[in-house]
């Protein structure tokens, strides 16, 4: 999102994002359980799974989703995922084997989690006026829109689950993108486990969305703190009609989505738009 | 075409090295109410909000900006942290400008807190900015390495220990009329010279305390600042750097830019020069305050930054040049030698800069004051982030 608005405000025309992740040099949940601050959650020790548990059983009681459901849904999402070729292809499992795992922290279980992965991701950014001044690059895609939005710290039941920055975040989007109404063609979103995959889908209930996280999402690589980055490289691959295997036919707009913080605490959103030809 | 920017409200904890009877958000929530009251704003009013925090290993909490949320009134707003090590503040101000130049947001909040006395021993966190492969193995810290392009720089132009004396006695003495400093009082060359030994050339009062505290600023375009604000100060320049974490390939005849010259932030600051039209920095800026956590960072930079000629900037300041009456005020709030929230650092630099040019710096006011930088230097003096603030919008600003 800097990236653009850097790019917005004439000053830049190049610019150069990246992220990287070395999920496998840690234990991902010490690195969450430091999150907590040091009053109330810390010394009930709270961390990421714990704090996606709360989120899950919220998802369970707001959206009717029970566990079978969400066993089905990764499976689907990793068959997906095997047709990325920019993922890991990493071996499916099956709904039994999904439902047999053990809890990390009810009502999620361990392989309700899409598992975390090393990689890295970069962009490059251009302003229409370099472009312009260098017709023999094309762009990929147009950033039609940013914005991001974040909730509350709080974990409690009002918070969690609710997705409130999601949608508001979700809308401001849209609006700046002048498609307050518009299908969109392809989302791709910021979903490690089930639980969050089933949340997004029902949030996006009302909008005509043609195709959910195509390129399989978390469960085609999952190197967690460039997750936002990584869906708009998909997302940008698609207007772009350069996805591979996981391209969505005809892709005229797509949205990125990314999230941080305890139980998707903030929201991040990229739109991108096809480039005449 | 960027919008024009300008700094319409300021607010600051006090700082010391421990805030106990405060949390961490609430030290931060301070800063926020103060900036906002000072902008004649409530939180309301604010479209988004940008957060400075460096590494969260010091206080203890991680991504401690999560926390401070509820805090600062950026529940339901977009919110961004940036990061870049002592430079944070710095770039963070960078990004918040970028929120408004942009054209998509009006008002904006930038705020942060530090308080790294939470941790035992500040040097230990540091020294993780380096390659786990090469140079973390090196009993590296700020102080270490710094003091090794100290020792190359007093090498090069023959600075003498008691030169970089001078320039902390003028910081404390400065900081007397700083309301929110850290360290303040008179001392003398003596004092200085006398104290405990770290690193050579470094003494203890060579080298910056480790602060608690927050600042905030508010930023607004053109419009909502002349509406909101009697005398805003406006972001007329805008500039960053970024250089190799490894200091070895800066002491080479091959490197683009001398480890002991802190040169990159020339490139910095002439961009700052050029957005604004300034030809001639000595004459044209009132007040500098820079990123100086230790007294031999100011000879170098000052040179880099143009406001006088290489191996000159001692002697001139033996002269008084950098004094609040001389050539430019250097650091007239007693700058960061006196204080150091590490991640907020850059943050309150743009803040005493910004005061000045809204000529609300109190006891600090420098006279005639249009123009005044304020810079920032984070990772292993890697990166750089300069910023010029004015009394009116100048260069390609004025134009916009």
């Amino acid at each position: 999102m800097l990236g653009a608005l850097r790019v917005a405000t004439g000053r830049y025309h190049l610019g150069l994002v990246v992220s990287w992740n070395h999920t496998s040099q840690i234990d991902v949940q010490d690195v969450m359980r430091m999150r907590a601050e040091p009053f109330a959650l810390r010394p009930v020790g709270m961390n990421g799974a714990i704090a996606d548990a709360l989120f899950a059983g919220e998802v369970q009681r707001r959206c009717g989703v029970d566990e079978d459901a969400v066993a089905a849904r990764i499976v689907q999402r990793q068959q997906v995922a095997q047709r990325n070729p920019r993922g890991l292809r990493r071996a499916p499992q099956s709904a039994e084997a999904i439902r047999a795992s053990g809890y990390d922290a009810y009502p999620l279980r361990r392989a309700h989690q899409a598992p975390a992965s090393d990689g890295c991701v970069a962009f490059v950014l251009a302003s229409g006026a370099w472009l312009r001044a260098h017709p023999q690059h094309r762009a990929l895609a147009r950033i039609a829109a940013v914005t991001s939005h974040i909730d509350s710290y709080r974990l409690d039941a009002g918070r969690v689950g609710a997705m409130a920055g999601f949608d508001a975040g979700l809308e401001d989007l849209l609006r700046r993108a002048g498609r307050d109404h518009a299908a969109i063609d392809v989302f791709e979103a910021e979903a490690p486990t089930g639980w969050h995959e089933a949340a997004i889908e029902h949030h996006l209930a009302g909008r005509d969305v043609r195709a959910l996280s195509p390129s399989g999402g978390a469960w085609a690589q999952h190197p967690l703190f460039c997750m936002g980055l990584v869906n708009a490289a998909e997302a940008a691959l698609q207007v772009a009609g350069r996805a591979g295997d996981v391209q969505v036919e005809d892709v005229h707009f797509a949205v990125a989505h990314g999230s941080h913080g305890y139980a998707q605490q903030g929201h991040t959103f990229v739109a991108f738009e096809r480039v005449a030809a | 075409m960027s919008q024009n920017v300008a700094v319409i409200g300021v607010g600051q904890t006090g700082f010391r090295a421990r805030w106990d009877s405060m949390t961490y958000v609430e030290l931060a929530q301070q800063a926020a109410l103060r900036a906002l009251a000072d902008a004649r704003l409530t939180p309301d009013d604010i479209d988004a909000v940008v957060f400075s925090m460096a590494p969260t290993h010091f206080m203890g909490v991680a991504d401690c900006d999560k926390w401070a949320v509820d805090f600062i009134g950026a529940r339901g707003k977009p919110f961004m942290r940036v990061h870049t090590g002592g430079a944070t503040g710095g770039s963070a101000f960078h990004a918040a400008w970028a929120h408004v130049a942009s054209g998509q947001y009006r008002r904006v909040l930038v705020i942060g807190a530090d308080r790294i006395t939470e941790t035992p021993d500040a040097q230990f966190v540091l020294n993780l900015i380096w390659d786990p492969l090469y140079e973390q193995d090196f009993a590296l810290n700020t102080v270490t390495m710094t003091a090794l392009s100290t020792q190359r720089y007093m090498a090069r132009y023959g600075v003498t220990e008691e030169q970089y004396a001078r320039v902390v006695v003028r910081a404390r003495r400065n900081a007397m009329h700083n309301p929110n400093a850290h360290l303040k009082g008179e001392i003398t060359v003596d004092d200085v010279m006398n104290s405990p030994r770290i690193a050579w050339p470094y003494k203890l009062f060579d080298i910056c305390p480790r602060s608690a505290g927050a600042a905030a600023i508010v930023l607004a375009d053109e419009a909502t600042a002349r509406e909101v604000c009697d005398r805003p100060a406006f972001v007329t320049g805008v500039g960053a750097i970024s250089n190799t974490v490894f200091q070895g390939d800066r002491c080479v005849p091959t490197a683009d830019c001398d480890f002991a010259e802190h040169a990159e932030i020339a490139i910095a600051a002439n961009e700052c020069y050029r957005q604004a039209g300034i030809t001639n920095p000595a004459k044209e800026i009132r007040v500098v305050e820079m990123y100086d956590p230790f007294s031999s960072f100011q000879f170098p930079e000052l040179e880099s930054m143009g406001f006088c000629p290489r191996g000159s900037a001692a002697r001139l300041s033996d002269e008084g040049a950098f004094d609040p009456d001389g050539m430019v005020a250097v650091g007239p709030s007693g700058g960061t030698l006196c204080t150091n929230p590490i991640g907020v650092t850059g943050l309150v630099r743009v803040a005493d800069a910004a005061l000045q040019v809204m000529g609300r710096a109190g006891a600090m006011q420098v006279s005639g004051v249009r123009n005044a930088l304020a810079t920032a230097a984070g990772g292993s003096a890697q990166f750089f982030a300069c910023t010029l603030l004015s009394d009116e919008p100048r260069g390609q600003a004025a134009l916009a």
